[in-house]
């Protein structure tokens, strides 16, 4: 009697075990994983969480849509978020576990450019694919890597739009100056403004580095004013915007195009610089007043509505940028019929889209060559997008009105 | 080249009134005060606050962060760093830079690392003279900045408490022998300092953005000053002050801004070799020299 019931709870336990050692195997046929480490707390929290909510958005989008369709199967897609509290190693540390112990299919890339120089190299001894959709400096993509792909316009292009702008006027400015803080991303725009600005018939009269912890330029604008610079090109972050605008007016220093790259499109340079910021131009990788339209998400007003709908605020270049990462990756599995990763690879390398991000191409490098920046000015106190011409909002001003 | 002078002379009263406490409580204390640069960027917060909630001109508001920070600064000396402060200058360096990374935390978890600033109407507004322009906000700074150097060096030379700190730098074993409570100096000092740094750091709400961090910048320039003008040497930080804003006004015409710091480090390097004791440092002041 004894010797049953212990036969039969033998039995109970190995198919309890069974059925335990099978339900993952029965999971992984169902649904895609696709691990993500982002900043969520730490210096980058507040764009590692916009980059999150992209993410999310597009899963909670394509999920409620019946998932991914893999040649007759629907696939649902399964995010595994972790925060790597603004830091490389611990967003290495992440990132492999997502890849060894997690068994993803794809990683989502962490937010800024030195996060994921970082953990792209994790996916690519593992062979995983990383769509990194907040990181734009130049070196990320010139070390060979296979597996990697940006859906941000390279940092380089930044200030492109403000140089063509300045270039199709009747009555263009000739001497350019471009000044930098000592930063990866700062001078991978800096370079390439000045390249371009070579390239378009400028004369780039000064170009300069600074420290990246420097509290005062008004000597630096001084020399800038001497050598006649008529257009005033910066690609430092908000507090070197505004300590430029600040100590140039200061000098009484007006040149015809003030031009920055991510301090002008953040509100505080607007608020706390009031008129003073009128007619300053800047760079902006996406805004909902951006003219641009898909399928899956409609267009980018409509992309924005829904948003904010969902999270209560409007999203930024961050979430918009991170949810076309999703369509694209979408997009070549569905093309590819499979999750092989080498599949999936050639059709992400053969996308040619437009998307409510704007136009996305892959070169062999993994960067998106099709777009870059938009162009815009600030007018009244608002961002008026200006450039590309099809989708323009206005007409600028210029010169800058003097302070 | 007379612009370059203007920058470099109002940038060096900014650098001046930052070092001037930092000078202080290592010259007197023998304490490297890394919370030196909390203090800094507590001013500014106050400042800020005060002008963002109740629209207090930032020049206003500069009595309101002394006070606090005096405050803050004393209970910091006499609670914590009075207790270790005869284990030497590894131990108190230690317990300021904890007191520091406790503060800027705290202002990261209160205030986020967002970037603010105060723009008061006269923002940006500035005085040509001869072609040369100087910005009312700054030369406003420049000598509130040498008013408080003065004043507080009025302070140590000519009333009793100032005595007693001078005389705890000098020797606070026979200070103590005289009747001088050094702890209370100490913290007396110590407090002192903080709200000197909390002026400057009022003053640089109004001139520069401002985030949790924002005292570390200035913190190494304080200690470069400090080295160059002799420790505990008032005259001394605000002469270290003005000649680092000159040189690195002039680096930046003429080397470049890229070294700018390159050049203001070479200063340092050659004073100490030539004069280790600083400009108007004296060798036995502070007891380290």
């Amino acid at each position: 009697m004894v010797a049953a019931w212990k036969r039969i709870a033998v039995l109970v336990m190995a198919l309890a075990l069974g059925l335990a050692a099978a339900a993952p195997v029965f999971a992984k046929e169902d649904v895609i994983r696709i691990g993500a480490a982002v900043s969520l707390t730490g210096t980058y929290a507040r764009e590692g969480q916009l980059t999150r909510d992209g993410y999310l958005f597009w899963v909670e989008k394509v999920n409620a849509a019946g998932g991914i369709r893999v040649g007759d199967k629907r696939y649902k897609v399964e995010l595994i978020v972790y925060d790597d509290r603004s830091d490389p190693q611990t967003s290495v540390r992440l990132t492999t576990r997502l890849i060894t112990e997690d068994n993803v299919n794809f990683i989502f890339g962490p937010y800024s450019s030195g996060i994921t120089n970082a953990t792209s190299a994790i996916g690519e001894r593992y062979r995983v694919i990383t769509i990194a959709t907040t990181a734009n400096a130049p070196e990320l993509y010139e070390r060979g890597y296979r597996y990697l792909f940006g859906t941000l316009p390279l940092a380089t292009t930044y200030l492109y739009p403000v140089l063509e702008m300045a270039a199709n006027l009747p009555n263009p400015p000739k001497k350019v100056a471009i000044i930098t803080p000592d930063n990866l991303f700062a001078i991978a725009a800096a370079e390439g403004a000045r390249q371009y600005a070579e390239q378009l018939g400028f004369e780039v009269v000064y170009f300069a580095r600074y420290p990246a912890d420097t509290t005062d330029v008004s000597s630096l604008l001084a020399a800038i004013r001497d050598a006649g610079a008529e257009v005033l090109l910066c690609t430092g972050f908000l507090q070197d915007g505004m300590l430029v605008v600040r100590q140039a007016k200061e000098l009484r220093y007006n040149p015809a195009i003030m031009g920055f790259t991510v301090a002008a499109s953040i509100p505080d340079f607007r608020i706390n610089l009031g008129k003073d910021a009128e007619g300053i131009m800047g760079g902006e990788w996406w805004t909902p007043q951006m003219g641009w339209f898909d399928d899956f998400f409609g267009t980018a007003s409509q992309y924005a509505a829904e948003f904010e709908a969902r999270f209560g605020y409007t999203p930024t270049y961050h979430a918009a940028s991170s949810s076309i990462g999703g369509y694209l990756l979408q997009l070549a599995i569905e093309r590819a019929g499979t999750l092989d990763t080498e599949a999936v690879r050639q059709q992400l390398l053969k996308l040619d889209e437009v998307t409510m991000f704007g136009p996305v191409s892959f070169n062999e490098k993994g960067v998106n060559v099709a777009s870059s920046a938009a162009g815009f000015q600030i007018q009244n106190g608002e961002i008026v997008v200006l450039w590309p011409p099809r989708i323009s909002q206005g007409s600028m001003i210029y010169p800058k009105p003097a302070w | 080249m007379t612009q370059i002078v203007v920058n470099g002379l109002l940038t060096g009263g900014v650098y001046a009134l930052v070092a001037v406490g930092f000078s202080l409580v290592w010259g007197v204390m023998n304490v490297v005060n890394i919370a030196h640069a909390s203090y800094i960027m507590l001013g500014a917060y106050i400042s800020y606050w005060l002008f963002h909630l109740y629209g207090w001109d930032p020049f206003l508001s500069i009595p309101v962060s002394m006070a606090a920070l005096f405050v803050l600064g004393y209970l910091v000396a006499s609670v914590v760093l009075n207790r270790v402060i005869r284990y030497g200058l590894v131990m108190t360096l230690v317990l300021t830079f904890g007191v520091d990374l406790i503060l800027q935390n705290a202002a990261l978890i209160l205030w986020s690392a967002d970037y603010r600033s105060i723009t008061p109407s006269y923002a940006g507004a500035s005085l040509a003279v001869g072609g040369v322009m100087i910005p009312y906000v700054r030369f406003a700074v420049f000598l509130l900045a040498l008013v408080l150097v003065v004043l507080f060096s009025l302070f140590l030379s000519k009333t009793r408490t100032g005595n007693a700190i001078q005389a705890t730098a000098l020797n606070p074993f026979a200070a103590q022998l005289t009747g001088v409570r050094i702890d209370r100096i100490y913290a007396l000092t110590y407090a002192i300092g903080a709200a000197l740094a909390a002026a400057a750091g009022s003053m640089i709400s109004v001139i520069y953005t401002i985030q949790p961090q924002v005292g570390n910048v200035f913190l190494t320039r304080a200690f470069v000053i400090t080295v160059l003008g002799g420790l505990g040497s008032i005259p001394g930080a605000l002469l270290g002050g003005v000649l680092l804003g000159l040189a690195e006004s002039f680096a930046t015409v003429t080397v470049g801004i890229g070294w700018s710091q390159a050049v203001s480090f070479g200063l340092l390097v050659l004073i100490l070799v030539v004069r280790p004791q600083g400009l108007l440092g004296r060798r036995f002041f502070g007891g380290v020299g």
